[in-house]
């Protein structure tokens, strides 16, 4: 037996511990990662404990359309806007990086408006500061149309 | 993300890296301590390290896919340089090519809209690649699937695979639905299909025949809501496999080989007799890298790469593969399902059943579970190729993936 | 959302029933399954076709530790050299100096044809396995093996074969070694010869690859009285007369002695020397197939037992015995089969006061330099009877070579015990048998020999042979 043989024999069972280990973090890691998709995704459950609503997207002209999803899920409280750090973001280039902010008190659901640079109009009104949603609202920001529901 | 604690991407990552460092390091000694393999290895290495951090950094949508990949990848180059430095390094090489290829594809597929209107495009290239096989092809072990020029070959039946793909998606995902003359697009897929498989026939390529029949089979019984014309497809193969086994030498030889190939040890049942001395010789952890002879197995940096990864790391070893490319189909398969967009989702689905497919054709056959039909193992066979294609499939995997993610408000990020 | 959908295809999608992804989960499930088939049939393989197959001659990785290893020696019990490798380079010879006379112990040794008998189940020791000293690319020495055989008495007993099909089985009943193991016809086990004239021994119609000794089954005949007899003392029968009338009939069969000669009224111990179909058959016949069966199975009969190479099964196949059936196999005709081997050890254990031993041909296993790493223990195999009921088998079996049919073993001076046997077969040629032990009141050796369609009586044509191989081996 020489010398190579030996290490060789004994690195097979380190390569098949490695290769191993290696499947057993990938699993891990997609079961942490659908189990987390889940969790956004899923509407019908709400995990935070809070009242939730959401923003039913109107089918519109717009070229960011084939990015949006159906339905954004709020759950208290959402930012909305261009930047990633947003709750919500949408890509859109008539919304500013932080454009509204909605969220739920005391019963009532607010929006208000961050000084986006091209407003939100609700129900065909363009709005300037907090006002008190109500189901069925249609909000627009930018080019984009959306139904809130409760 | 703080409320998923341990989502790390970064643990299976450095596993990868372990067995890059112990892998080729072992590979050194072997070699006389030969210093080209370290650089082969570093080489490697810096490559899957460049590659995926670019994934990561750019939220390029899924990220295990192309991890397993590399896994699949590191095994293969391993067994490669231990069975012949020149190869290993070329197939490095051909990595390299890959990776390039991999975000070409990605950024092409991401940002081309107009994919599903091609139809007429995918079919005529699929054509003239047949064609012009069969007429400036060269013969490499009795199939004529390759064309050389300018001391440059490559295999042009992979490529039609994924223009194949592309075609049967323009269709399923709705995208084509404008008759040609009076053939509806149904009908002219399955012209198109049997076309190909036609071609293949001439160029006795039946590896290629099986995963692209596969392929339409299980695109018709995820489409069509009725299942008449996949039983009647299903007729169609059964009839033909029949006659092709009345008539065709080559297929009689295959299946009796398969049934029993110690009778003709040495002749006809060389390869998969070879293959499984390979295996047998290996038990569970295997001889060790370095330590087996999968010399003698016939085609061994190729089609029967996986004999050889059976022999020195182990039935465990050649598990290990099974388990990662399964993984790899089931993430595609999860792209595929939630994918909005009918073409991406068409696609998808096809070039996951490619992988998959072409997976279990292959050690199937070394294993002598099935009849042997040669065709590349994805990323861990030697072959030029095979390699780019795969990366190309990935890269347009990859790209759907990200659309999704995107679309989902970066939600689906890290 | 997205409108790419083309408007005709939209209610077709949506119908009841179906959807894209659920047939999607349906592809995963299958393709699931395939992968799942591909790991359990490749650990399947593993298990239980790996061995065999990695062991065909075709694999030529059997042959790469010989590059590294010099095979390792096999010696008979004083040192006698049987089987060498011969280094030259990058040759490797394997040499038997005894020729022909080992190729059924030892076997052969071919790249083209694999290995047999101690060469294939000793391989790993002949080649080192297990050593686990590091030497840089230096040619390893393998293990030797230390036989239990007797190089002297292998010859003479080759020698009193003379070129007649058939085998001889010496034991040592106490332990169980075997002394000496002849099987002829035989064959040359040099591999360049047996590659040339393959063709022709496998062809040839006597069968030279044949172990006779070990692997070849034949009608044990008048010898296996001798475990009739240790059934009838068991049923406590040794006092009865029998009225002999020369053909014992039962059932619409008939079974004649020898010559078909009627001794008139004899008892069991005179009956056993005569070896008289009669009594034996009527004893058979009277204890019923269950009992018989069962004497034989304490015997290792259907049972096997295990061997340093590979042996046949010694077997009674019958898918249902009847009285009749037993009255047959009693006197050792019917479906009844043994090895020479296993005859030997049934004449060995009434040797050992009842012991039979298991029977071994590695004494100890060396390494080149000499330390000993293995020493093989004698055990026990099986008890077929108790002391008292040995007591009276050596009494009969001395009685038999004292004045019954096995005179032709008697050796001046030293007390002979045995059994004659003379078995009909498929031919008109009978086998000719003799089992037996010596000096009985010692005993040292246990033969048994076989001749194989002799055609004439054990007594007159196999005892004279197991006289000369225990008187050899008595000097």
């Amino acid at each position: 037996m020489t010398f190579y043989t030996l290490l060789s024999s004994i690195f097979s069972y380190f390569f098949t511990i490695i290769i191993y280990l290696f499947i057993f973090g990938v699993i891990r890691l997609i079961y942490l990662d659908v189990k987390k998709m889940s969790r956004f995704e899923d509407e019908s459950v709400n995990v935070s404990g809070l009242e939730t609503a959401a923003l039913r997207t109107m089918l519109s002209r717009s070229h960011a359309e084939s990015e949006l999803k159906k339905r954004y899920m709020i759950y208290g409280h959402a930012m909305i806007g261009r930047n990633k750090s947003c709750d919500i973001t949408l890509r859109e280039k008539y919304i500013s990086g932080e454009h509204v902010r909605i969220w739920h008190e005391d019963g009532e659901w607010y929006l208000e408006d961050l000084g986006s640079r091209n407003g939100t109009i609700i129900n065909g009104q363009r709005i300037r500061n907090t006002v008190i949603l109500d189901a069925q609202d249609q909000i627009t920001l930018g080019e984009l149309h959306f139904v809130f529901e409760l | 993300m703080t409320r998923f604690r341990g989502l790390n991407y970064r643990r299976p990552a450095y596993l990868l890296m372990l067995m890059n460092l112990l892998g080729f390091g072992l590979l050194f000694v072997k070699n006389g301590y030969n210093l080209n393999m370290l650089y082969v290895g570093a080489g490697l290495l810096g490559l899957f390290i460049f590659i995926y951090s670019i994934i990561v950094l750019c939220n390029m949508g899924d990220k295990f896919i192309v991890l397993m990949a590399c896994m699949l990848i590191t095994i293969g180059v391993l067994l490669l340089c231990r069975l012949n430095l020149e190869f290993g390094i070329k197939q490095i090489i051909w990595v390299a090519v890959g990776g390039v290829v991999f975000f070409a594809s990605y950024l092409i597929y991401y940002h081309i809209r107009f994919w599903h209107k091609l139809w007429m495009f995918y079919g005529i290239l699929g054509t003239g690649l047949f064609l012009a096989t069969l007429i400036l092809g060269t013969t490499v072990n009795g199939s004529r699937n390759w064309i050389t020029f300018g001391g440059f070959s490559f295999q042009p039946s992979e490529i039609t695979k994924i223009l194949f793909i592309m075609l049967l998606a323009c269709y399923y995902s709705g995208a084509w639905e404008k008759p040609l003359g009076r053939i509806t697009p149904k009908w002219m897929t399955l012209l198109i299909t049997y076309l190909f498989i036609g071609f293949l026939v001439l160029q006795r390529d039946w590896g290629t025949i099986l995963v692209l029949f596969a392929i339409y089979l299980f695109m018709i019984y995820v489409y069509e809501k009725t299942y008449g014309f996949l039983l009647m497809n299903l007729g169609a193969a059964s009839l033909v496999a029949v006659l092709g086994y009345r008539f065709l030498y080559h297929i009689q030889v295959r299946v009796s080989t398969w049934m029993d190939p110690w009778a003709d040890i040495s002749n006809k049942g060389y390869q998969i007799t070879q293959s499984l001395f390979a295996i047998a010789s290996g038990n569970y952890f295997g001889r060790g890298l370095g330590n087996g002879s999968p010399g003698y197995i016939p085609e061994v940096h190729s089609d029967f790469i996986f004999a050889a990864v059976c022999e020195e790391m182990g039935v465990f070893g050649g598990a290990a593969i099974i388990i990662l490319f399964f993984l790899i189909a089931y993430r595609c398969f999860k792209i595929a399902i939630t994918a909005t967009e009918p073409y991406d989702k068409a696609v998808c689905l096809g070039l996951t059943l490619m992988f998959a497919i072409q997976t279990f054709i292959i050690v199937g056959g070394v294993i002598k579970m099935i009849p042997l039909t040669g065709i590349t193992l994805p990323f861990v066979s030697y072959g030029g190729t095979s390699i780019v294609v795969n990366f190309i499939s990935l890269g347009i995997i990859q790209a759907i993936s990200a659309k999704e993610e995107r679309r989902g408000g970066g939600k689906g990020g890290k | 959302m997205a409108n790419k959908k083309k408007p005709a295809e939209q209610p077709e999608m949506i119908k009841k029933g179906y959807s894209a992804n659920r047939r999607m989960i349906h592809v995963l499930v299958a393709v699931c399954l395939m992968f799942l088939s591909l790991v359990t049939y490749l650990l399947y393989f593993n298990m239980f076709e790996a061995r065999e197959v990695a062991a065909n001659p075709y694999n030529k990785r059997q042959w790469e530790d010989e590059r590294f290893v010099k095979r390792g020696n096999i010696y008979d019990r004083d040192g006698v050299l049987l089987a060498e490798t011969v280094v030259d380079g990058d040759n490797r010879t394997r040499r038997y100096p005894k020729g022909n006379l080992y190729s059924h112990v030892i076997g052969y040794y071919s790249r083209v044809y694999g290995k047999s008998q101690l060469e294939m189940a000793y391989d790993k020791e002949l080649l080192g396995h297990g050593d686990i000293t590091i030497n840089f690319n230096e040619l390893r020495s393998g293990y030797d093996l230390n036989l239990t055989i007797d190089h002297d008495l292998q010859q003479y007993a080759y020698s009193q074969l003379s070129g007649r099909n058939g085998a001889i089985v010496a034991l040592e009943p106490a332990t169980g070694k075997v002394l000496c193991m002849v099987s002829y016809p035989d064959f040359s086990p040099n591999a360049k010869t047996l590659e040339q004239n393959w063709s022709a021994i496998v062809e040839r119609e006597d069968s030279p690859l044949l172990a006779r000794a070990t692997q070849g089954l034949y009608a044990p005949g008048s010898t296996y009285k001798i475990a009739t007899a240790a059934a009838a003392y068991e049923s406590g029968r040794m006092a009865e007369t029998f009225q002999d009338t020369g053909v014992f009939e039962q059932d619409g069969m008939k079974v004649a002695n020898y010559g078909e000669k009627a001794y008139g009224e004899l008892g069991l111990k005179r009956g056993f020397e005569l070896s008289s179909n009669f009594v034996f058959c009527t004893l058979g016949y009277e204890m019923g197939a269950q009992k018989v069966l069962k004497k034989a199975e304490d015997f290792g009969i259907n049972q096997g037992f295990s061997f340093d190479i590979a042996t046949s099964k010694s077997r009674i196949e019958y898918k249902k015995m009847v009285d009749a059936d037993s009255a047959l196999v009693s006197i050792g005709q019917g479906q009844l089969l043994m090895t020479p081997l296993h005859v030997a050890m049934m004449g060995a254990s009434v040797a050992n006061k009842g012991k039979m031993m298991q029977p071994y041909l590695v004494n100890s296993i060396t390494t080149a330099s000499g330390v000993t790493l293995a020493t093989t223990r004698p055990s026990m195999a099986y008890q077929p009877m108790n002391q008292e009921c040995a007591l009276y088998l050596d009494e009969l079996m001395r009685g038999v070579v004292a004045n019954g049919t096995g005179t032709g073993a008697r050796i001046s001076g030293i007390t002979v015990a045995g059994k004659t046997g003379t078995a009909e077969n498929e031919t008109n040629k009978d086998h000719a048998w003799f089992v037996g032990y010596a000096p009985a009141e010692d005993p040292k050796i246990a033969v048994a020999v076989l001749l194989e369609y002799d055609g004439g009586a054990g007594g007159s044509n196999a005892a004279p042979i197991a006289r000369r191989v225990m008187q050899k081996y008595l000097q």
